[in-house]
Parts: C-alpha cells; structure tokens; sequence
C-alpha cells in the first residue's frame, strides 16, 4: 500500500469530511469520560479497575493509565493529521485509540466504540484489498482509490443503518414503552411535574400525554432516518431529522454520541452536494445566524437548566471543560442544521425567477 | 499478477456483504443468548436476556446469559475485609430481587482465590430455574474464576448501573455504614 495510495483517497470530500468528525468524536468521548466518569466513580486513570473489569498488569501502572496515555498521544496524533491535510493517515491513526478507548470506558457505551472500530478498522481492510500492487501505473492507483473509496463509504454507510435500525428496534419492548418505569420518562417526568404543579397542570393524564413523544419520536426518527437518507430526495430531511434527534442530546450532557453518529451523515451525500453544502456553510446570513444562535441558546440553557438534576458538577473544572465542548459541538450542529433547513426550504419555496432544485436562498433572506 | 479492477470491486462487494452479516448477527446477539453489550441497546430498556420484545421472541440459547439470584459468598475470616465490598454489592442485588451475572462474579471470585492463598471461599445461589446450587469452593474450579476484561452482560438485570457507581467510587462505605430505616 503506497502513501500515494492512501494519500488519493484524501481527494474524496465526504471521507475527509467524515474523519475529521469522527477525529472530533474521539475527542468528545475522552472529555465525557474525563469530566463525568472521574466525579462519579473515582480517578478516570483507573476508572475500569474500579468498575471490577480489568484484570491488573502486574506493575506499577494501572492499564488504564497506560491506555489513556497510549489513546491520548494516538488522538492528538490523528486529530492534527486529519485536520492539516491527511485525513486517511488521521483515520489510521484513529484505529488503535477505539480499540484503546474499548478498555478505558465503562461499559454504558461499549457500543460506541463497536461503532468506532467497525468504521476505523474497516478501513485497512478495504485498503488491503483494493492495493494497487507495486509499481502499478498511476491510472490504475487512480481507480483502485476511487474502488477503495467507493467500498469504504458503502460499509460505512451500512454500518450506519444496521446500527439505527437496531437502535430503533430493539426498543420495541415494554419496558421502553412503560411511562412509569422508561429511564427517560422517569427523569422527565421528576423534572416537568414541579413545573407544571404551581400552574395547576400536573394533571396525572397531561403528564403522560407531555411525555408520549419521548417515547415514540426516538424510536420513529431511529426507524426513519436512515430511510430517508437513502432516498435521494428526501436525503436532506432525514439529516435534518437526525440532527432534531440528536441536539437535544447535547442537553443532557451526551456529546459522545451525537458527535460520532452526526458525522456519518455526509455519506449519504454525493460529493458535489457535500461541496455546495460547504460553501453554502460559510455564507453566513442575519436570518440563519440568528435562527442557529437561538437554537444553539435554547439547547444550552436547557442544559444549564437541568444541571441541579443531573450528577454534574458546575464547580469541577473538567466539568467546564465539557460545557465549553458542549457548546462548540451544538453551536456547530446548530449551525449545520439552520443551513440545512434553509436550503430545504429555498427548494421547496424558489424565490422567484429561479427554478433550480436545491437552489439556497439568497444571501439576503 | 495484480487483480483486475473488477476483481477489487468483487473482493469489495464481498466484504462489506460479510461485515453486514456480522454486525447484525452482532446486533441480534442479545435473543440468542450470545452477549448483550455492544448490541446498540443501550437505554432501550431491552431486557438483558430479551424476554421483553415485542416483535422478536428469544430466537436461540448460547447460555451466555448465566444470571443467578440470592447469591451467598463465605470466605475465610481474614479475607473478610476484603471481601466487604462484594458483599455490600450481592446483599444489594439479593435485597432488591435482582439477578446477578455468574461471569461478572468470576473477576471477584479470582482476586479473592488470589489473595485466600487455598482456603476455601464458598458460594451458593439460586439458578434462574430456581434450582439451589451450591460449590465449597469456588478457587478450585476454573470455570468459576474466568473472567472477560469486557463485560459481554450487564451485571445486574435489571440493570444497576448506579450501585456499580456507588461500588466503584467508594460510597459504599457511607451507604453501609447508614443505620437501617425504623
């Protein structure tokens, strides 16, 4: 496998694209774990010794010590690859820090490190199996890359569904749908009855009623999102639902997740939308700054809102840390989404004397 | 020789048709009694075992999901110490009627044996079948000090994930140490 190789497949705008969000993802996942996992149970350095699951090295060092170390140099390594012009290194390098991050985070999330390493270690394979052979002349690099990059963005993007539809499915039993005893609308449910009880609405049955969708719109929008993606035209609704689904998420202090789902979605997309889309990201305009900023506001409050009710802890620096993450990452999803809607809505609507599908709206609107 | 360009995108094809057959057989792996972690179910309130689904019933029994109940550990009196914290975690799960994964035991089982230097440390428990079980001393059985560094099941069903907290983090202590309601 030549450099050369590897290096052509950084040509593909949607894969860089891709890695440079999932290096990000990486990211959020350690700032999660250093911010919430630390105060919760203890010293991150040996947060899986104290959850009973890693059978000690045998000498000084804890293992997870080692494997933060180890999964901290590998993630400063490919974030500053993937984001300075080699992103397919970056993802190379990304590999090893999900199989490190699979030993060094409790077990509620071992599935985003499946998630990590189906994308990741997908990638070797598919360059092992494209190679070019030695010495090959520089028409067949040219379309072993283009083969390599096409195969690579068809496993992802079915690692993606697989892993929606389950999500969705296997919420499909009574405990999810039992109003008393979801996790969620338990929370919920401690968190809307005080509000509702000084104005005379904590009605037993307006309750339940308030809390319905939070059970049926994950596992419909789970069910339905990767769907739409894979209808052309309606591509740009099922990444608008899925950024509905997941910025709340950010509210409730999950930024792991999102992060690493959210950046799968640019797969969907043939590269000259993804390309438009860029540059339709950095026109800015009054009407979507303002709309973005106030989403974006409304989600951070929301989060500030409910801190008192969850384990976080306003006074613990690695805490902060995750806010000012927090408030990146859904400023800029934020910002995504508003864009996104904007451009929907300058295809459904034209402005007049143009009848261009998928046309923005002037930059004025 | 070097494959042709329709080799590579057949060799391609192929692969991502067998990484998708993994991934589900992955996902699928909580109603075949395989392992549950890792299977995208996390907060979907899926069962451990999938007994609550409405649409799959359990579709095979790998016997991966080795819950017990009313778990009851002796250990020699100068291990007592050590073992505290296991207790504080078993009495929790046998009080509040909670199923405890055998291989999640194995990893306690192990560092206990290694620090019993041969003395026996009993265990009794109660199968999910309701059978009573019972084995004199647990370091003498390999199988029962087995354990995996990646939990394939929660350790409770239902689940517990915050005792697990309160054992890691120490709290266990202030929590055994609070006198008994009246």
């Amino acid at each position: 496998m030549s450099d050369t190789f590897l290096g052509r497949l950084d040509r593909d705008l949607r894969l860089a694209v891709f890695w440079r969000l999932l290096g990000v993802a990486g990211a959020a996942h350690v700032i999660q774990l250093m911010a919430q996992q630390q105060a919760r149970a203890g010293s991150f350095l040996h947060h899986p010794e104290r959850w009973q699951q890693v059978v000690p090295l045998g000498f000084g060092a804890t293992p997870s010590a080692v494997a933060i170390g180890l999964h901290l140099a590998l993630l400063a390594a490919s974030l500053a690859l993937a984001w300075t012009g080699r992103p397919a290194l970056g993802a190379l390098w990304l590999g090893p820090v999900a199989l490190l991050g699979a030993f060094v985070q409790p077990v509620t999330i071992s599935n985003h490190y499946l998630v990590f390493l189906l994308a990741l270690g997908s990638l070797p394979a598919v360059l092992l199996l494209a190679r070019p052979g030695r010495g090959a002349a520089p028409a067949r690099v040219d379309a072993c890359a283009r083969l390599a990059a096409g195969g690579y963005a068809r496993a992802l993007r079915h690692v993606f569904v697989i892993t929606y539809f389950f999500a969705g499915f296997h919420k499909l039993n009574t405990g999810w749908f039992d109003l008393a005893g979801n996790a969620a609308t338990r929370l919920a449910r401690a968190q809307l009855v005080p509000l509702l009880e000084p104005v005379g609405l904590a009605l037993p049955w307006l309750v339940d009623l308030a809390l319905l969708p939070i059970l049926i719109f994950p596992v419909a929008a789970e069910l339905a999102i990767p769907a739409l993606l894979l209808v052309p035209r309606l591509r740009p609704f099922g990444a608008l639902l899925g950024i509905a689904l997941h910025l709340p998420m950010f509210a409730r202090e999950v930024l792991d997740y999102p992060t690493l789902i959210l950046a799968f979605y640019v797969l969907f997309f043939p590269e000259p939308e993804v390309r438009r889309f860029g540059a339709a990201l950095r026109r800015a305009s009054p009407g979507r700054v303002a709309l973005a900023g106030l989403g974006a506001g409304a989600v951070l409050l929301v989060w500030l809102v409910l801190v008192p009710a969850t384990p976080a802890r306003p006074g613990d620096p690695t805490w902060w840390l995750e806010v000012v993450a927090g408030a990146a990452l859904i400023s800029f999803f934020a910002w995504v989404g508003v864009t996104l809607a904007w451009q929907i809505a300058g295809a459904l609507w034209p402005p007049s004397g143009s009848r261009t599908p998928g046309a923005t709206r002037p930059s004025s609107a | 020789m070097s494959a042709s360009t329709a080799d590579v995108a057949r060799r391609l094809l192929v692969f991502v048709a067998v990484l998708d057959v993994a991934y589900v057989v992955n996902c699928l792996s909580p109603f075949l009694g395989l392992k549950y972690e890792n299977s995208q179910a996390m907060y979907s309130q899926l069962d451990a075992r999938a007994r609550n689904h409405l649409v799959l019933p359990r579709l095979a029994d790998f016997g991966g999901d080795r819950y017990v109940r009313d778990v009851e550990i002796t250990v020699p009196p100068a291990l007592e110490d050590d073992a505290r914290a296991l207790r504080w975690f078993t009495d929790f799960a046998n009080g509040s009627g909670r199923a405890l994964h055998l291989p999640f035991l194995a990893y306690h089982f192990d560092r206990l044996c290694e620090a019993a230097g041969g003395a026996p440390i009993g265990l009794r428990y109660v199968t999910e079948q309701g059978e009573a079980r019972r084995h004199d001393d647990v370091c003498a059985e390999a199988s029962l000090r087995d354990s995996s560094p990646i939990g394939l099941y929660p350790a409770c069903d239902p689940e517990c994930y915050g005792e697990l907290e309160v054992w890691a983090s120490g709290r266990w202590r202030d929590a055994a140490a609070e006198p008994a309601a009246p």
